[in-house]
């Protein structure tokens, strides 16, 4: 438990439900931001990202649970919470009329002591948006570059993301997470976090410290980028003549055999494991650490057999 | 604040524009003035002693086509309020905005001010433009005369008018999430509350009590007033009423709106 003096968490999430009608679209979330950090929801289409999103910007209520964005309520400290925050949607929406110039004058109306003309200025030459085209001539890319010019330019302490990357090409992707998202945390790292929510874990890799996986609404695993790299690895195992039954391990997700390699999947690679691998005589044994996309992929696949079974 | 303010009255601008320039025909194809117009001028040149039976000849000329004129122009107003109020919100959804609006740092209660300030100030701009079209003419003719009713009449048909938009525009919008059928909505809407309660007043009033409320009310500001005609003193009074119950719920409703 933190004690008052402690600096809040950016974010915070205790046992959140949001309920639709019958359907249940979170189920008891809880997860942790501290500052600084750059913090991955990852989940499949319909995991209940974008309903969390919504709910820490008041845009929906919670049927039950608390959520605290730096330590406030955010219904109760509607624009306290909103001044600090940088939200970039999944729909990039604009006011088709408006050229890029207004709408960022538009969106600067809303924050004009905050707003970092030089920076919103260094950004358009970035992207090389030109502020005099209209939106409606703009491809889906530019308008996803203005979308977050629009958001990063009044420099919030918080960048809520929502899948921002989907629909565009991977050159502009590359720009959009590499370019803009890194150089907007190095701005100020120990204050500026990033919580983003996609489904294309590997376009963010570099960039997550740490990340929650969601599947219909609940939280599968919560782990930092570092340990999760260490602990879930792909072992890959070739033995001289037919290889041996695998015993039951714990920590092991999967096992395929092709002919004399075996590869396992395991969630809890560690020293014991690798000896009582290496208890089978394998030929050449090794482990390679997953990718966030491959645990994604695993932990997903874990979820639905564990579901099949109940 | 200006530049969101500007920003909704930008968004509608074709409606009140069009508006605008619709008043205008009558005036420049001379429909309106005709040959009153010259009868004006000509008394007026007349002064100090102008020729009194030909400005009554203009201002009868005048009036009967202004009369015929103007339960159309409000008809025309209340369906262009409409179209600028349910796109107040309407225009919101219709270009997926309105997360981005409601992430912003201001609450709703300022969006909501802001929205009504730019939807009074075009109608104050579509009134101002009229006054300069007829209701300087009406004065002048008023004032020769010392009888302007029309004009006192009409300018608060032209209010209620505005305020009976608003409020159903506003609320349709909110519940539809859109323009085009929350524009069918809000149009049919007063009519259909209107014909509920006529029957109900009917019912019940009538049976119970012998009268109906509405003739009480209308007899007492008919010989109080004796301003406006029956019926558009009727039209106020119900706009009024549904301005004040149709506007705060639809408030309420984007103040608890989720999206």
């Amino acid at each position: 438990m933190r004690n008052a003096t402690e600096t809040p968490h950016a974010i915070e999430i205790r046992d959140l439900v949001r309920r639709f009608g019958r359907t249940e679209a979170v189920k008891g979330l809880s997860l942790t931001v501290r500052p600084g950090r750059c913090y991955g929801l990852f989940g499949r289409n319909g995991a209940g990202k974008t309903t969390t999103i919504k709910c820490l910007l008041g845009h929906l209520r919670p049927t039950a649970g608390r959520i605290a964005v730096f330590g406030l309520n955010p219904l109760r400290h509607e624009v306290a919470v909103k001044s600090r925050i940088g939200y970039v949607p999944e729909v990039t929406g604009f006011y088709p009329w408006m050229s890029a110039r207004s709408m960022l004058d538009y969106a600067a109306s809303f924050r004009p002591q905050q707003w970092n003309r030089k920076l919103e200025k260094d950004l358009l030459e970035r992207f090389g948006l030109d502020p005099a085209k209209k939106i409606n001539a703009m491809s889906k890319g530019m308008r996803a570059q203005l979308s977050l010019i629009c958001a990063i330019a009044a420099e919030p302490d918080l960048l809520l993301l929502d899948e921002p990357t989907s629909g565009l090409d991977p050159i502009v992707r590359r720009d959009f997470i590499q370019t803009v998202i890194g150089a907007y945390q190095e701005g100020a790292p120990e204050r500026r976090t990033v919580f983003v929510s996609t489904h294309l874990i590997g376009e963010f890799e570099g960039l997550i410290d740490e990340f929650t996986i969601m599947d219909e609404g609940r939280a599968v695993i919560t782990l930092e980028s570092d340990a999760a790299r260490e602990r879930y690895r792909k072992v890959r195992m070739r033995f001289e003549t037919a290889p041996p039954a695998i015993p039951q391990m714990g920590g092991v997700l999967s096992a395929k055999t092709d002919g004399r390699a075996v590869e396992l999947l395991t969630n809890s690679w560690s020293p014991e494991l690798e000896s009582r691998l290496r208890a089978l005589r394998p030929e050449d044994l090794s482990a390679e650490p997953l990718s966030l996309e491959e645990i994604f992929v695993a932990t997903g696949r874990l979820a639905q057999s564990g579901e099949k079974a109940s | 604040m200006i530049r969101r303010v500007l920003k909704d009255m930008r968004e509608t601008w074709p409606y009140w524009v069009g508006l605008i320039a619709l008043l205008l025909v009558p005036i420049t194809t001379g429909w309106i003035y005709g040959e009153s117009q010259g009868l004006f001028d000509k008394a007026l040149a007349q002064r100090p002693k102008p020729d009194y039976e030909a400005i009554a000849r203009a201002y009868q000329n005048f009036r009967e086509a202004w009369q015929r004129i103007l339960p159309y122009l409000a008809l025309i107003h209340y369906l262009v309020f409409l179209l600028v109020a349910v796109s107040l919100f309407g225009a919101e959804f219709k270009h997926q905005t309105m997360a981005r609006l409601l992430a912003q740092p201001v609450s709703r209660r300022r969006i909501w001010s802001e929205k009504s300030l730019a939807y009074l100030l075009i109608v104050s701009v579509v009134f101002v433009c009229e006054w300069f079209i007829y209701g300087k003419t009406l004065f002048r003719t008023g004032r020769l005369y010392q009888a302007w009713d029309p004009m006192i009449s009409w300018i608060l048909c032209f209010l209620s008018v505005a305020a009976l938009a608003l409020a159903s525009g506003t609320l349709t919008s909110l519940f539809l999430r859109q323009t085009h059928t929350a524009f069918w909505a809000a149009l049919v809407l007063p009519v259909l509350v209107f014909l509920v309660l006529t029957a109900g007043d009917a019912l019940i009033l009538n049976l119970v009590f012998g009268f109906s409320l509405s003739d009480w009310i209308l007899n007492w500001f008919y010989f109080r007033s004796g301003l406006t005609s029956i019926d558009l003193c009727l039209f106020d009074m119900g706009a009024v009423l549904w301005f004040a119950l149709v506007y705060p719920l639809a408030w309420l409703k984007f103040k608890k709106l989720e999206v």
